[in-house]
């Protein structure tokens, strides 16, 4: 069965409005997991100050 | 009689004029990693034998006066312990690979080799330098890296050890690595001089890899000229020739070239709200600018998101880079609290978050090579207090201090290279620190204008260790 486009999107509109996922997640105890998810909600803010920086489609990726 | 603090040139005319052999001078720093590596937390592995042969290799080479253009002949020198050597255990500061061997040497250490220095140590780190966030001196297997001037503050991450022990006189040099801060940090706060060349100029082959699109090797010495010196041995010529790479701004270089006076630009922002002993060594820095004849000029730094950029592109990089720790659980057997997890939740940074901070670096690069068209160097304290404590958290220290821009971040973002020394006391008679920055490929610009400086200075200060 292939996945279309549209139900990706919606997919990950999903994911987006769950807890943030965490990788390897099958390595930590939910105390851990529930920690770490604290710290992402904390780290929210500078996260923020760099996606309100204003791009353009024209505005490429300079890796070094 | 050698004294264990003379600078390589000085060491460099003992070995020449026969007053000392390289055996003689590598057994007296032996001798002190031994005796003084633990106090200071420095030192993971000595590579005594290799030393010994080495030296020796190096007094055949005196003697027969195959000294020509190999100022390094017969120096004494310790390695960041991210550095492959084959000869010793490669630990990356880090419990999970404490037993980690390779067959070959880094090519750094291959260069170096081959110029006739001699290694010594394998010196300590901060666990994966840094790559999952620690907060705390005590982030490495071999426990946190102490201050030789005073041992219940901590040397500076993440390149610790050669921190410290090139301040303690236990090496009269060492190779650091920086990602965004771990040279210039650790030379701040044990009063070394600490050089992070242009991004691309040292080759990073068998070096371990935190953020390839960030980290870069360098020297740590006690002068900007020894500095000098070994960036002259382990620069790549083949790709750098002449101080350039084929990216960066080939009109600042031209007009750089042999250029003695600068047009220095002072960060507005970076020493208003700092310690105040930091402030008034900054400013007394600033007047011996002035009396060199340098032209000096207040400058407002763009404000754009350098934190959260270099934040992000470590987090996700690094959660890359190690991800085998994160997959078999073995980052949890990492000292540090922070770094137990930090790693997992740098793993759930979204790449499109990624892929913007990489985009905002482009609008970085714009912004401050204009800037550059305007200055020839940027100065500011390294940073803004003495080093921290051993003990509590990082964040919960000087919290009242603010340290302005983040021209440490930002310069590692555009690659641009940077220079630290001692320029003063301050808290707990800890060192405080100035730097200078250049814009990319200027590295011979900038230590020629760093060693003028500290010439003027004339500041080298020793422990008492």
């Amino acid at each position: 069965m292939t996945t279309s486009r549209r139900d990706f999107a919606k997919s990950m509109a999903v994911l987006a409005a769950c807890p943030p996922l965490v990788p390897f997640a099958n390595r930590l105890t939910s105390d851990e997991l529930a920690r770490i998810e604290q710290s992402l909600k904390e780290a929210a803010p500078m996260l923020e100050r760099l996606r309100a920086f204003p791009l353009t489609n024209a505005d490429e990726p300079d890796f070094v | 009689m050698i004294d264990a603090f003379s600078t390589v040139a000085g060491l460099g005319r003992a070995l020449r004029a026969r007053e000392v052999s390289s055996t003689e001078l590598t057994k007296l720093y032996l001798d002190r990693l031994e005796k003084h590596g633990p106090t200071f937390g420095a030192v993971v592995t000595i590579t005594r034998e290799r030393a010994l042969r080495e030296a020796a290799a190096a007094d055949a080479a005196l003697a027969a006066g195959n000294t020509q253009n190999r100022p390094l002949l017969g120096i004494p020198y310790g390695v960041k312990d991210l550095l492959a050597t084959k000869d010793a255990p490669t630990t990356w500061g880090a419990e999970p690979y404490r037993n980690q061997q390779f067959s070959f040497d880094a090519t750094v250490v291959e260069k170096l080799t081959e110029a006739g220095a001699v290694l010594c140590a394998k010196l300590a780190m901060v666990e994966l330098a840094g790559a999952f966030g620690y907060n705390n001196a005590d982030a490495s297997f071999t426990g946190p890296g102490r201050s030789p001037w005073n041992t219940k503050f901590w040397s500076g991450g993440s390149s610790t050890g050669p921190a410290a022990a090139v301040s303690a006189g236990l090496v009269p040099f060492a190779i650091g690595s920086e990602t965004s801060g771990s040279i210039l940090t650790p030379a701040a706060f044990s009063g070394v001089t600490g050089f992070r060349p242009t991004y691309g100029a040292v080759s990073r082959h068998g070096a371990m890899a935190l953020s390839w699109t960030l980290d870069k090797l360098g020297p740590m010495a006690r002068t900007a000229a020894d500095c000098n010196t070994v960036f002259g041995t382990i620069v790549e010529r083949a790709v750098f020739p002449s101080g350039r790479a084929s990216w960066v701004h080939s009109d600042v270089m031209a007009r750089l070239a042999n250029k003695r006076l600068a047009r220095i630009g002072l960060v507005k922002g970076s020493w208003e709200n700092v310690q105040p002993a930091v402030r008034e060594h900054f400013l007394e820095s600033v007047e011996v600018l002035r009396s060199l004849g340098h032209t000096i000029s207040e400058i407002d730094y763009p404000d754009l998101p350098y934190g959260p950029a270099v934040s992000v592109i470590i987090d996700a990089e690094g959660a890359s880079a190690f991800e085998e720790l994160l997959r078999d659980g073995r980052a949890k057997l990492l000292r540090a609290k922070a770094d137990q997890l930090g790693g997992f939740e740098s793993a759930a940074t979204l790449a499109i978050d990624y892929l913007r901070a990489q985009r905002i670096r482009a609008k970085v690069r714009t912004a401050l090579m204009e800037l550059f068209e305007k200055v020839d160097l940027l100065v500011s304290p390294t940073r803004a207090t003495v080093a921290f404590p051993i003990g509590p958290n990082f964040d919960e220290v000087y919290r009242d201090v603010r340290s302005g821009p983040s021209v440490i971040g930002s310069m590692n973002l555009i690659g641009a290279p940077g220079i630290a020394m001692p320029n003063g006391f301050g808290e707990h008679g800890l060192p405080t620190s100035i730097q200078f920055n250049a814009a990319p490929a200027n590295d011979s610009f900038l230590l020629n204008a760093a060693i003028h400086f500290q010439q003027a200075l004339n500041l080298f200060p020793k422990p008492p260790v």
